[in-house]
């Protein structure tokens, strides 16, 4: 029982807008600290994490929120904290009074709005801001004020959709370290399509696409799937355009004439059963055109990782030609 | 308390600070105008004023006038479902009401159709002044001579407006229970003055017919104004992108919805109480030597307004959360136009319907026969009101739990416009 | 980028807003003015009784169109992305505040028309009183909603103005939007020119605050 009350447990879920399904059949099992739900753009990430904070219903499946069932909305409401990926607070407002409003909301008393508040602002490093009207605050600044309200009444769960989205690098490594200390003490479900995030942050991550959960594990697990399926090699800038079409890029670094490519294959080319993204093609069959020569393996990254996870699963990876 | 903070929404808002300046408005423009003492009649006065009597020697040749006047002008005026009409009769049923008309003044059809020229333009150019403005006269319209039949008896003659009222479609002002409102008017007798002096002066009257006379102005007012405060408010959420963080509080529905429409109602109120004591304070300084009572007469007062605050503004927030914003004033103001139309300025006093009119200080006796209609229809307008909130509710709760997504994808160009591709729920 | 392009990107600018922002505040007028037609008689009208409907109702739909021209970028966040293309905004409210004009005067005209095959005596001054009072009614809405970024404020203005009219309408003067109705046969010049005056003190005040 113990191990219930501080976990998500989703089991089988479906939801579907109209006649189309957003998630097929989820099930996953989400631990305290911080979990990354990665996937592209349409993935399913957003109205999962919708539903855990009961603004969707799902149509099937059951969801417990450390012991909650989800249809209990209001208990469910009162121990998550939510930051969506598009929002704003009352522009005419104060940051203190917006806080102070979303508490009120959540039921506080006064008193412990007033602890928590100051708390916040303070760790979130908007104290000086306190009295600046919401719209006069940069992006950065809104979207810490963002998670100090999610964080107001202290939830049990955190869950934070693309939060790092346009964001300098500066405030991105400062966001991220915020959320990794909230992490400590509670569950946080961060959802993103910027495999960096997760690598930084997160140890355990679930992969979704159109609706279905691909995979769920720890990064550890997720790098050591991808193990001796990623190369680099050094090839001319006119070979390029075929290397692309032949192989997944996943990284690219141009230099005179010659460009480093980094692509993901089932063994070493030159052999068999490189992997290619043409459809059709046997995995054995060794790929049409000059294949990189002296390519060599290379550790993989998280975001290797990442495409690799997708493509195993027979994701179609389009682009790299930008 | 978030009860004071969502008032701070509403008072700072842009559509309240608009709607306090109607309401003084209103009130400076038209009802300090008409704010006289009430004298009682002298014997041998010439003018006691206007009753209504049951009469037929009044009212029949009264009718008949009217009645030949908007057929010559070919147009009638109707209130068919208490909202104002114009009508206009077909060939056929024109010939009918000609029919009417003949048996009601012995005239024949070519006689009465002869004297159409009546109908002519009742402002006539009158060459220009010095400054080069035209000048008008306004022209009497003259209607045939003609005297009622003998013959014509007050039941037969009823009969006949019956027929004129079916002809017209109903609601017209030939309607027989509503004849002698609109035609039995008679200047008052002395005795018949002194009545109404007395009904009026009568204990707890008085601050009554002052406040009628505010309230039938203050009505006009409030049964629009609130839906612009209440639609402003309701859109804050939508337009500062802050729903979800508000619909994932812990508070109920009933709390924020509750406490929101709270608000609108009691800042709205506060203007509209002041006024009120404002006239309490005004009529209290015209009757030096008189102790007023004010009791009942504010609150009948409060009875006449505050439905209408409470109706429109929870027509404004169903609306609001339906549809949009500007849906709900267009609507709102489109209800209100045709109630405003539809009523007579005296006295109407309906027992449905958004709008009371009685624009007099006195005619108390009149008021106090309808007094029963007004009781019924504030009661139907707080009705309608609760009726509005609770759907409100319901469909607030929807939206929370991520229902009605469907509305939303259907009204989506009504609220996001030119710039669209806002990115929905669904990924 | 030469004349042709511009010609290219005005229509292709003009099209978009004729199908993304005009349709609603165009069924609104329409709205009204199908009620128009049919809370009065509309036929055999002669004299002042002519401008009644044009002046009670009809003028309305001056607010339908032209209160809502800033409508689409009310939000800040999106009237911050339009501001930055190359076309400038103000070229953008321009276009609509002139087909939202014309629709105005085109409306009217239809309706008066129709007034007239209903063999109603509408003469040319009835016709440009209504155009003057349903721009005026429009540009005060267009003025208030515009700076105040507020579309309900915006109406109720108008809503205010009307009142007012309806209340204390001679001492407005030639500024009545009943005037007709009274009997008045001039002096709706002076509403038009005050429309004028409004609309380009609502673009300098904007264009000075870089709203537009």
């Amino acid at each position: 029982m113990k191990q219930k009350d501080n976990c998500i447990i989703i089991s089988h879920v479906d939801k579907y807008y109209g006649k189309k399904q957003a998630l097929k059949d989820v099930s996953l099992q989400i631990e305290q600290g911080m979990f990354g739900l990665l996937g592209r753009n349409g993935a399913g990430k957003t109205t999962l994490m919708k539903t855990l904070v009961t603004l969707h219903e799902k149509q099937a499946g059951e969801i417990s929120v450390c012991g909650i069932p989800i249809s209990h909305a209001r208990e469910i409401r009162g121990i998550t904290g939510y930051l969506p990926q598009d929002f704003s607070m009352y522009p005419n407002m104060t940051v203190y009074e917006c806080l102070d409003y979303l508490g009120m909301l959540s039921g506080m008393p006064k008193a412990l709005r007033q602890k928590r508040i100051a708390l916040l602002l303070k760790r979130v490093n908007l104290t000086e801001k306190k009295r600046s009207r919401v719209k006069s605050l940069s992006g950065g600044m809104k979207r810490r004020l963002g998670i100090a309200q999610a964080l107001l009444h202290d939830p049990k769960v955190l869950i934070v959709d693309e939060p790092t989205a346009g964001l300098d690098p500066e405030e991105r490594i400062r966001f991220r370290n915020l959320l990794c200390e909230v992490a400590e003490e509670r569950i946080v479900i961060l959802s993103t399509h910027i495999v960096g995030d997760i690598e930084a942050t997160c140890e355990n991550i679930a992969i979704l696409n159109e609706g279905e959960l691909l995979w769920s594990g720890t990064v550890t697990q997720l790098l050591e799937n991808a193990k001796g399926k990623v190369y680099t090699a050094e090839i001319p800038t006119s070979m390029l355009p075929q290397v692309k079409r032949d192989y997944i890029v996943t990284g690219m670094l141009r230099s005179e004439h010659m460009v480093t490519v980094r692509f993901l294959a089932d063994e070493l080319p030159g052999g068999h059963g490189a992997v290619t993204k043409s459809a059709g093609r046997e995995p054995g069959e060794p790929s049409v055109g000059g294949l990189p020569a002296g390519a060599r393996e290379a550790m993989p990254n998280c975001e290797d990782a990442y495409m690799y996870c997708l493509h195993q699963h027979g994701c179609e990876i389009v682009g790299g030609d930008i | 308390m978030l009860f004071v903070k969502e008032c701070k929404k509403v008072i700072c808002s842009l559509t309240f600070v608009l709607f306090v300046v109607t309401v003084v408005a209103m009130y400076i423009s038209q009802y300090s105008n008409d704010l006289r003492t009430i004298a009682q009649p002298r014997p041998r006065q010439d003018d006691y004023g206007v009753t209504i009597r049951e009469d037929p020697q009044l009212i029949m040749p009264a009718a008949v006038q009217s009645l030949l006047g908007e057929y010559l002008s070919g147009s009638y005026t109707a209130y068919p479902i208490g909202l104002y009409k114009n009508v206009r009769l077909k060939e056929g049923k024109r010939l009918e009401m000609r029919a009417v008309l003949e048996e009601l003044t012995g005239l024949s059809g070519e006689e009465i159709d002869g004297y159409n020229d009546f109908s002519e333009a009742r402002f006539v150019h009158e060459g220009t002044d010095e400054d080069g403005n035209p000048v008008m006269r306004y022209q009497e319209m003259v209607l045939p001579a003609y005297s009622l039949p003998e013959s014509l008896t007050y039941e037969r003659f009823c009969e006949l407006m019956d027929k004129a009222d079916d002809l017209i479609g109903g609601g017209s002002s030939y309607a027989v229970e509503t004849l002698a409102g609109y035609f039995g008017k008679a200047p008052m007798t002395y005795e018949e003055a002194m009545e109404e002096y007395e009904a009026v002066m009568a204990p707890g009257q008085l601050g009554r017919a002052y406040l009628r006379l505010h309230c039938d102005y203050m009505g006009i007012d409030l049964a629009v104004m609130p839906v612009f405060v209440a639609a402003a408010l309701w859109q804050l959420d939508r337009r500062a992108r802050m729903q979800s963080l508000i619909y994932t509080r812990k508070s109920s529905t009933v709390r924020i919805v509750a406490t929101r429409y709270l608000a609108l109602v009691c800042c709205m109120t506060v203007p509209v109480l002041l006024t009120l004591l404002y006239t309490v304070c005004l009529v209290n300084g015209m009757y030096p030597q008189m102790s007023i009572n004010w009791g009942s007469g504010l609150g009948m007062a409060l009875l006449w307004l505050l439905p209408d605050i409470l109706a429109v503004s929870a027509v404004g927030i169903l609306l609001t959360e339906l549809f949009s914003p500007l849906l709900a004033v267009f609507l709102q103001c489109v209800w209100w136009f045709l109630s405003l139309q539809g009523t007579k300025l005296t006295g109407d006093v309906g027992r449905f319907g958004l709008q009371l009119r009685h624009n007099s200080l006195g005619n108390t006796l009149l008021w106090q026969s309808q007094e029963s209609n007004f009781l019924c229809n504030r009661l139907a307008l707080t009705a309608l009101a609760l009726l509005c909130l609770v759907l409100t509710l319901w469909l607030y709760e929807q939206k929370r739990k991520g229902g009605m997504a469907w509305m939303n994808r259907l009204l989506s160009p009504v609220k996001v416009g030119l710039a669209g591709n806002r990115k929905e729920g669904g990924k | 980028m030469g004349t042709h392009g511009r010609a290219g990107n005005f229509w292709g600018i003009l099209k978009t807003n004729l199908r993304r922002q005009f349709p609603l505040p165009a069924l609104a007028a329409l709205a009204l003015m199908a009620l128009t037609g049919l809370m009065f008689n509309i036929n055999s009208l002669e004299g002042d009784a002519v401008a009644r409907p044009l002046e009670t109702l009809l003028i309305w739909i001056g607010p339908a169109l032209l209160a809502t021209v800033f409508l689409p970028e009310q939000n800040p966040e999106i009237r911050d992305v339009v501001r930055a293309r190359q076309t400038s905004y103000l070229q953008v409210c321009l276009l609509r505040i002139l087909y939202s004009v014309l629709t105005v005067v085109l409306l009217i005209l239809v309706f008066t028309g129709i007034m007239r095959a209903g063999e109603s005596r509408v003469l040319p001054y009835h016709i440009w009183g209504s155009i003057c009072s349903a721009l005026l009614l429009g540009a005060l809405g267009l003025t208030i909603s515009g700076v105040t970024g507020n579309a309900a404020g915006g109406f109720m203005a108008c809503m205010l103005y009307y009142l007012a009219s309806y209340g204390i309408g001679r001492k407005l003067g030639a500024f009545s939007l009943f005037s007709m109705s009274k009997g008045a046969v001039q002096g709706k010049g002076w509403q038009l020119l005050a429309a004028a005056l409004l609309v380009a003190a609502a673009l300098y005040i904007m264009k000075r605050r870089r709203q537009i």
